[in-house]
């Protein structure tokens, strides 16, 4: 019996001795296997965050819409949440656990200055632009654009168990990279013919060179002998001539006009490499003016003035051009997402954002002075995002009630973005199914050019908040004909001390800055009755409505009279109304409502006659030009 | 001998012959399966891996996929000379291309598709795999070009 049990547990023993080789052995070929598939995992993370960025890039460049984010989450989150999905599908017999990084947060460069040659036919300079940082803000792609060091980045990180393999742990990031750097810019004469030539580098996020040819690097240049008001752009593409000088360093060669060479230093480069990653770069990231007050008219009160600023660099006031008095031509705007624009003042004292707007009209000024009659800002395929062109104006207002000098930066982000809200940055939107736009406290409006007989109010309740944009009747419009107004408004508590501007086109002209100008002691009652119909260009706002709840205490009209460079200027505070109602009230259409009743309004009426404030910017020694004084204040620049 | 060791002798006869029985039951149970052939399906696997990495490491895939229309081109057979040209004569393959939809998902889990219209294979015989003993298998996730996700199934065998 003894020797049976002996017996009996020598079996078993073999037993289990052979099912433990056979399960060494099956660790040592699943080790085998798992390796190769975490390989293979590891190859396909890159290539798809390799098409993640491509497929971003090349489709937000050529949206024109500058909706970065959009084509981000269109192109980028979707496809990476698919992919580790199929990636579970695929290797699910495996117990296969995957945690994916969707949002990094990490810094991957410095704010940094960067020196460009600028080599103008043998006179040197050097642009020092300060670059900012580089980070991955919550997102596996982002794009710095637009600055002469520009970089294309999808980055991420995995993890990944295999259960079923006995595999914990295993964890592989990917940085995907295309950097785009402009090194130098040269102008040279030969034979009375013009080249210039762009030196930049390419490189891949390991440093090493990224080979492209001639037909994937598109450069544009700005050329001022075109007629933007055709709606063609100024920017143009050039034919280069493209030579590669290893490690990464092109040269890229190109003609250019005579009327050119004034601008040649102002490029855009893009660069398509052999994995489909788009990058584009820019030669500068921004500008820097100083104006001047040049009236010598002491007026008590705000200076405030509205200031467009065009893809060509022209810039006006009222009616006139302003003139760069250093005699060197303004720069222009590359034609890059409006949403990445801002606009910064600036005096000793102090630096910061200020209120913009981006117009985007049918098509392009001439001359920036004729318009239709009726032509106002349009949208663009219903969305107000497109690509800074020649249809686009900048504008902003400049204050020159605190400093008699200004600095006005126009720059733009690098980090490419996509909606433009107000906690973004001061830009404020207006068009023509948005004729108000609103930005936090303050808002923008204007106004068609060819509504006769309106008159366009803010009515600013009393809770600081733009409540309505109310359009209003007026006889004396009769006199002035077709106008437009348009302005900033800030709201405060008195309307007295709010920046409230606006320029009115009269005979499709722009004419005139009007400010809210305090003028103490010129003030005076007048007190008047009238009855008659009362039109609104949207038909349904004042039905039914009594104009004692439209809080029209600070309702403001102004009016303009032009005589040569004289203007009359006439400001009517309403202060009150009484009696307004409304008992019968008709719509009709775009023609408005009938109304019928009478009323007393009692205005405080300004009249105030003076030149035309003349602003200018400032001279040649004066004359601030962020790249032609690199070593003065930069743009800093987010 | 009495009757009892007669019991005896009987019991250790029947002993011997248990113990016989049994090793040899266990010898046949314990005995490892070929260990040629194992060794030959690892590495088999891993030409399996080796081939699809060497496959979808450049856009070749893309290229030969999605040069024309898809659904339309035979492109199957482009890629099944491309792939006999790394196998050797006495290895067969079978590549079965699953495309991932997310748009008929199930569960927010998107559905494999197959995407070679026909077999991508150097063998004509259906069950030639089940048949053969030297089998192994590999498979990978491949991101194309155009966007879509591919598991490439790749069967191998040898004899």
């Amino acid at each position: 019996m003894t020797l049976a049990v002996i017996i009996v547990s020598i079996i078993v023993l073999s037993i289990a001795v052979a099912v433990h080789l056979a399960y060494i052995q099956y660790q040592f070929f699943r080790h085998e296997s798992y390796a190769e598939v975490l390989k293979s995992i590891d190859s396909d993370f890159g290539r798809l965050l390799t098409r993640i960025l491509s497929d971003v890039t090349v489709k937000y460049n050529r949206s024109n819409y500058g909706l970065f984010t959009y084509y981000r989450s269109l192109y980028a989150e979707s496809m990476y949440s698919y992919w580790v999905k199929t990636l579970i599908l695929a290797y699910q017999g495996r117990g296969i656990q995957v945690s994916a990084e969707m949002s990094p947060h990490r810094t991957l460069r410095n704010e940094k200055t960067i020196t460009i040659v600028i080599d103008n036919e043998g006179t040197i300079s050097y642009w020092n632009i300060q670059l900012s940082e580089v980070r991955m803000n919550g997102s596996i792609v982002e794009c710095y654009w637009y600055a002469p060091e520009s970089l294309s980045i999808a980055y991420s990180k995995i993890s990944i168990n295999m259960t079923g393999e006995g595999v914990y742990g295993w964890i592989k990031e990917h940085l995907i990279m295309l950097n785009l750097t402009i090194t130098g810019i040269k102008l040279e004469e030969d034979s009375g013919q013009y080249f210039v030539s762009i030196n930049f580098t390419l490189l891949d996020e390991a440093m090493l060179p990224v080979i492209v040819s001639r037909r994937d690097v598109e450069i544009l240049y700005f050329d001022p002998s075109v007629d933007i008001s055709s709606g063609r752009s100024p920017w143009k593409r050039a034919k280069i001539e493209l030579e590669y000088l290893g490690l990464g360093n092109y040269v890229a060669k190109y003609e250019i006009d005579s009327s050119s060479r004034e601008y040649f230093k102002y490029v855009v480069i893009r660069v398509l490499d052999p994995r489909g990653i788009l990058v584009e770069a820019c030669s500068y990231t921004g500008f820097k003016l100083e104006f001047r007050d040049n009236s010598g008219v002491n007026i008590g009160g705000s200076k405030v003035y509205v200031i467009e600023y065009g893809i060509n660099g022209t810039i006006r006031c009222m009616y006139d051009s302003l003139v760069n008095n250093a005699g060197e031509a303004l720069p222009p705007i590359p034609p890059i997402p409006y949403g990445q624009l801002r606009v910064n003042e600036s005096t000793t004292s102090y630096n910061r954002e200020i209120f913009f707007d981006i117009e985007v009209w049918k098509r392009a000024f001439k001359e920036w002075s004729l318009s239709s009659p009726g032509e106002y800002p349009v949208l663009i395929s219903g969305r107000p995002y497109g690509r800074f062109n020649s249809t686009t104006k900048l504008v902003f207002y400049l204050n020159l009630s605190d400093a008699d000098r200004k600095n006005i930066s126009i720059y733009w982000k690098s980090a490419a973005i996509g909606y433009v809200s107000s906690t973004d940055c001061k830009l404020i939107l207006v068009n023509r199914d948005n004729p108000i736009g609103f930005n936090n406290s303050v808002a923008c409006f204007i106004t068609p050019y060819s509504r006769r007989r309106y008159l366009y109010s803010i009515n600013i309740s009393d809770d600081g908040v733009f409540s309505n944009f109310t359009v209003k009747f007026d006889p004396l419009t009769y006199l002035l004909g077709n106008y437009s107004l348009r302005g900033f408004f800030n709201k405060t508590n008195s309307l007295d001390s709010s920046y409230v501007l606006g320029y009115i086109a009269y005979r499709l002209n722009y004419s005139v800055v009007i400010g809210s100008f305090s003028v103490n002691g010129l003030e005076f009652g007048l007190r008047f009755t009238y009855a008659d119909k009362y039109y609104c260009r949207i038909d349904s706002y004042y039905e039914g409505g009594d104009f004692k709840d439209r809080e029209f205490s600070d309702v403001f009209v102004w009016m303009y009279g032009n005589t040569s460079k004289t203007c009359i200027r006439v400001f009517i505070f309403n202060k009150e109304i009484d009696g307004i109602s409304f008992s019968n009230v008709t719509s009709y259409g775009h023609v408005g409502a009938l109304g019928s009743g009478s009323y007393t309004v009692f205005f405080k009426v300004v009249v105030w006659i003076t030149s035309i404030s003349d602003v200018s910017l400032l001279g040649d020694n004066l004359y601030s030009f962020l790249m032609n004084t690199p070593s003065v204040e930069k743009i800093a620049i987010e | 001998m009495n009757r009892r060791g007669q019991i005896k002798l009987l019991e250790a006869v029947f002993c011997v012959i248990l113990i016989v029985v049994v090793f040899t039951v266990a010898s046949y149970i314990v005995t490892p399966s070929n260990p040629f052939l194992g060794r030959s399906s690892k590495s088999l696997e891993i030409f399996g891996y080796y081939l699809l990495d060497r496959i979808t490491s450049t856009d070749l895939l893309d290229k030969v996929i999605f040069k024309h229309d898809y659904r339309t081109y035979l492109w199957e057979e482009e890629l099944k000379v491309i792939i006999s040209a790394y196998v050797p004569v006495n290895v067969y393959f079978n590549l079965t291309i699953y495309v991932s939809n997310m748009t008929d998902s199930i569960d927010g889990m998107p559905t494999l598709h197959v995407l070679n219209k026909i077999p991508i294979s150097n063998v004509a015989e259906k069950d030639f795999f089940n048949k053969v003993y030297e089998v192994a298998s590999a498979t990978v996730v491949y991101t194309s070009r155009k966007g879509y996700i591919l598991v490439l199934n790749l069967v191998l065998a040898r004899v």
